[in-house]
């Protein structure tokens, strides 16, 4: 008998009641920033997202976070599962019965930093009274699309570009790039590879302006190597 | 048994009783009844008074929260709950555009003193200095001390206060509070990384506390107020 693929997502409206019940269980305040197909979500870009995504400023808050969650029921699963491979800081994954799985990181998210300057272009504060939830801007949620080689963030990645093109700040992702690459990531190469992947195997369409500026960044970093 | 709320859609506008009268066709006493209703279930403000010294009523279609007489039963009308930003253009001289948006999703609101903390915690100059205005709306020093301890602001706030009291009216703090905000000196904090004034010295030697703000900034609060 053939099994049934069922569609392991979860939309908002389950999600903000998740989080609700989270914030009841919670015994300290956290804060954490929601990436990913989670803050897509905040902003009206996706309807639903197989993964919650939150990062941590510090390993307590994870910890706190990650007691409350137990405490609901979810069980902690090996990242090569999810990801199909193994990876650089991979988060700590959580499944229950449910159609949701937590990813919980700490400041690192696999290829790149959640950068101060990042958490500070947060574009939205959820108040859900003892935890607090912060959604990070769209050209930020591009830049962490990169990280990983799963052919769901490709297709988030052309929707972005498809349909926000207008609200992305080009000037924003460069300058948030060299910072990535002053805290010691491959920024520039990784999502210089992930626009080329996501232009033919996805159609998207990316401004030459800036895959040239692109183009001569890689190229004054592999010189100065 | 008077439906509120669909009186409040009939007479939502500007009204005077006369106005009342006509549309309801009731008379005086009645139509004072209906605005005393009104006035309690939060749907009903009055405004101002004409030359004539008759009084002039805005009614809304949803009430405002902060009708302390809206019981329990009525929770599924919607209510307009102020986030971080609404709290402090509502009472704060200094006007603020929104940087990210604060959503409240969770059964109580967002109150003056949370409201504070949470200005602080953006390290955003101009909100914390707009949000110093809050400490004359201060309604409970113990939620206040509450916040600022689960978050690791006590000497922060304590420095703010000495420092706006200089300036503008604030409330009086609890004796017994400024001894608590006292014992947690040890730890020097800076209330945004990188900006220390070269004014009140005192104030942030007492608080071990780096503030930001010049004595011209302090300033504009007063000659706003």
């Amino acid at each position: 008998m053939k099994k049934e693929n069922k569609i392991e997502k979860i939309d908002l409206v389950n999600q903000e009641e998740l989080f609700k019940l989270i914030s009841n269980t919670l015994k300290q305040q956290v804060e954490c920033f929601a990436i990913g197909g989670t803050a897509m979500m905040y902003q009206k870009i996706k309807d639903v997202t197989k993964d919650i995504d939150l990062v941590f400023n510090t390993k307590e808050d994870k910890e706190i976070f990650k007691n409350a969650i137990k405490e609901l029921g979810y069980k902690e699963a090996r990242p090569e599962t999810v990801y199909g491979r193994k990876i650089i800081n991979p988060p700590e994954v959580f499944v229950s019965s449910g159609p949701e799985r937590f990813d919980l990181f700490v400041n690192e998210v696999i290829d790149f930093y959640l950068s101060e300057s990042m958490k500070q272009r947060c574009v939205q504060l959820i108040d859900y009274g003892i935890l607090k939830i912060k959604i990070v801007n769209l050209s930020d949620i591009l830049i962490m699309k990169c990280a990983t080689l799963r052919e769901g963030d490709r297709v988030d990645g052309k929707i972005i570009l498809d349909i926000y093109r207008d609200k992305i700040d080009w000037g924003q992702i460069l300058n948030e790039l060299e910072v990535q690459e002053s805290l010691g990531k491959k920024a520039f190469q990784n999502f210089s590879s992930f626009l080329e992947e996501i232009e033919e195997k996805q159609g998207a369409d990316i401004p030459q302006e800036f895959k040239n500026k692109l183009k001569n960044k890689i190229r004054k970093i592999k010189d100065k190597k | 048994m008077i439906d509120i709320q669909k009186l409040a859609l009939r007479l939502e506008g500007l009204q005077t009783i006369n106005t009342i009268c006509k549309i309801l066709n009731v008379k005086t006493s009645s139509a004072y009844e209906y605005i005393s209703l009104l006035k309690k279930w939060g749907y009903s403000k009055e405004i101002r008074r004409t030359s004539t010294n008759k009084r002039i009523y805005a009614i809304r279609r949803t009430p405002i929260i902060r009708s302390k007489f809206i019981p329990e039963e009525y929770s599924e009308i919607p209510r307009i709950k102020q986030g971080l930003f609404e709290i402090i253009n509502e009472n704060s001289p200094i006007k603020l555009v929104p940087s990210f948006e604060y959503k409240v999703q969770r059964e109580e609101r967002l109150t003056i003193e949370e409201a504070l903390v949470e200005a602080i915690k953006t390290k955003k100059f101009r909100v914390i200095l707009s949000s110093l205005a809050l400490f004359n709306k201060i309604e409970n020093w113990k939620r206040l001390y509450y916040f600022a301890k689960i978050n690791n602001l006590k000497n922060v706030i304590g420095a703010l206060y000495d420092l706006t009291r200089l300036f503008i009216r604030v409330k009086r703090m609890d004796s017994r509070l400024r001894i608590f905000l006292l014992k947690d000196i040890k730890i020097h904090r800076s209330i945004i990384p990188g900006i220390k004034s070269p004014d009140f010295e005192d104030i942030q030697k007492l608080w071990n506390v780096d503030i930001p703000f010049r004595k011209d900034d302090m300033l504009k609060l007063k000659w706003n107020t």
